[in-house]
């Protein structure tokens, strides 16, 4: 079994650096994608989602963590997601006008959402290569499915073939992954 | 039969024919379907959500990680913090003081020495070393406590005149963009982290340049080297190097500089805000000329004078714009 988030929280405060290890390979991808939607910058994203983990460990001895670790570690990517945006904007435009963000939350909900959506990629990622390219092509374009079949040189059937069988696909992935969605 | 997630899909896209849009219908009818039909839509409206996904390798992110948690560790040692305040350049003897902390010899074993000058105020120090630095208003400078003993290493941020003295260890100055090693010399370095160059000026001697990756660059007396931090470049020119230390004896040089870096300086040796309406202006104008023990007032005055601009003042800030 392994260690649950709690778990692990527990040990690092005793200074378990392993475990400090296993949590951030948990969740580093996952706070990534979700400081994109903020940030736009893979550079500046990973760098924010290091930076809290950095703090956590630093704070380990005093870090106190009311609630689920999970949305802890959300909130403190937006929060900082949200300050570095800030200071860009003060930057840019010297003073006047920016936003003092207050009260930052990031609700169960929101948080169910960010879950399921890393789950939908995992499953995408595993795709067989052609079925992922023909639904990658309806649905991250706007091509029609008879565009689609024009563009990959298939038959219209075959689009139709493919990409139903990437969505059985991903529907039975994140029924195995991911059971509490369904 | 028609596959009937096809089906769906189909109807998910608006491409439905008449006969799979007949199957549909036929196939809402069935509760079991119905949740097909549920779990399926959820999929395609959260897909496009997930376009700009990546996996972000953790592995080597936590291996970066690791190594910016050592920095940080290094970095936390103590520092016995002098703030120089007073108005004047005051003389420090810094022997004198090691003579007072050697009572604390346990502190001192793990602490660098830090000093530091506030908005407003200049200073001079010498070095255990004999070295004499003349740090500009919001500078500090630290070493470790074994300066002098192998190498001779400071930690320079904000605006400095150095005066080393001759000796066979290396002077180093570590600006954190690059180090810039000394052989014995008179130069200038102002490296203030919020402006957009660090600029290095050499009076007589000899230094180079050192950044990681990089050749080392020699200086010679009467260059200006210009390091552009937004792409790490070095950019070199000759100039009347004693204008880019002149604020030792509180002269300040300008040539043909915009005004938003006049502005900076201004910020830095009299502690006030000095903002442009609008913003541009401070880029658009530039002013060459020289000041000497002026006050405040009197600089701005003849900048307005000469660039038919006004300003207006309340409290520490002045705001600058167009008559």
């Amino acid at each position: 079994m392994p260690e649950n988030d709690s778990q692990l929280i527990a040990k690092i405060k005793t200074g378990d650096y392993n475990a400090f290890g296993i949590l951030f390979e948990r969740y580093y991808s996952l706070l990534c994608n979700f400081a994109m939607k903020s940030v736009r910058d893979h550079f500046i994203a990973e760098d924010i989602v290091q930076e809290v983990f950095i703090k956590i460990w630093e704070t380990r001895k005093t870090v106190n963590i009311t609630g689920s670790v999970k949305s802890y570690l959300y909130i403190s990517v937006k929060n900082r997601s949200l300050n570095k945006i800030q200071s860009e904007t003060v930057r840019r435009e010297y003073s006047s006008r920016f936003l003092i963000y207050q009260n930052i939350e990031v609700s169960q909900t929101e948080l169910e959402q960010e879950e399921f959506r890393d789950y939908l990629f995992r499953c995408i990622q595993k795709l067989p290569p052609r079925c992922k390219d023909v639904f990658v092509e309806s649905r991250f374009t706007e091509l029609r499915q008879e565009q689609i079949a024009e563009k990959m040189h298939i038959s219209l059937k075959t689009v139709k073939a493919q990409v139903g069988k990437a969505l059985r696909y991903i529907q039975s992935c994140l029924q195995i992954y991911y059971p509490e969605y369904f | 039969m028609k596959n009937k997630v096809e089906i769906i899909y189909s109807y998910l896209s608006g491409a439905s024919t008449e006969e799979e849009m007949l199957l549909f219908n036929k196939m809402m009818e069935q509760k079991e379907d119905r949740l097909l039909f549920e779990q399926i839509k959820r999929i395609w409206e959260e897909v496009p959500n997930v376009k700009n996904y990546q996996e972000y390798d953790s592995k080597r992110a936590f291996y970066e990680l690791s190594k910016r948690i050592e920095t940080n560790r290094k970095l936390k040692r103590r520092y016995i913090t002098v703030t120089i305040s007073g108005i004047a350049a005051s003389i420090l003897f810094v022997l004198g003081l090691w003579g007072l902390t050697k009572l604390q010899e346990d502190n001192l074993q793990q602490s660098a020495i830090l000093f530091k000058t506030e908005a407003g105020n200049r200073s001079e120090l010498v070095l255990p070393d004999g070295s004499k630095v003349w740090l500009n208003s919001q500078t500090q400078i630290s070493y470790d406590p074994t300066f002098g003993k192998s190498s001779r290493n400071v930690s320079l941020s904000g605006e400095a005149y150095f005066d080393v003295s001759h000796s066979n260890r290396p002077f180093i100055v570590d600006v954190k963009d690059f180090k810039v090693k000394v052989y014995g010399t008179t130069f200038n370095i102002s490296a203030y982290s919020n402006d957009n160059y660090i600029q290095t000026s050499l009076e007589s001697g000899q230094i180079s340049i050192k950044k990681e990756g990089k050749k080392e660059l020699f200086v010679k007396p009467g260059q200006l080297i210009m390091y552009e931090r937004k792409n790490s470049s070095f950019h070199s020119g000759m100039v009347d190097v004693e204008k880019y230390s002149a604020w030792r004896s509180n002269k300040m040089y300008l040539d043909n500089e915009p005004i938003s870096e006049l502005a900076k300086k201004l910020e830095r040796q009299y502690n006030v805000v000095v903002t442009f309406k609008p913003e541009s202006l401070g880029e658009n104008i530039h002013y060459s000329g020289v000041f000497t023990n002026e006050n405040i007032t009197e600089v701005l005055d003849a900048i307005s004078i000469a660039s038919d601009l006004k300003y207006t003042k309340k409290d520490n800030k002045y705001t600058i714009e167009k008559k």
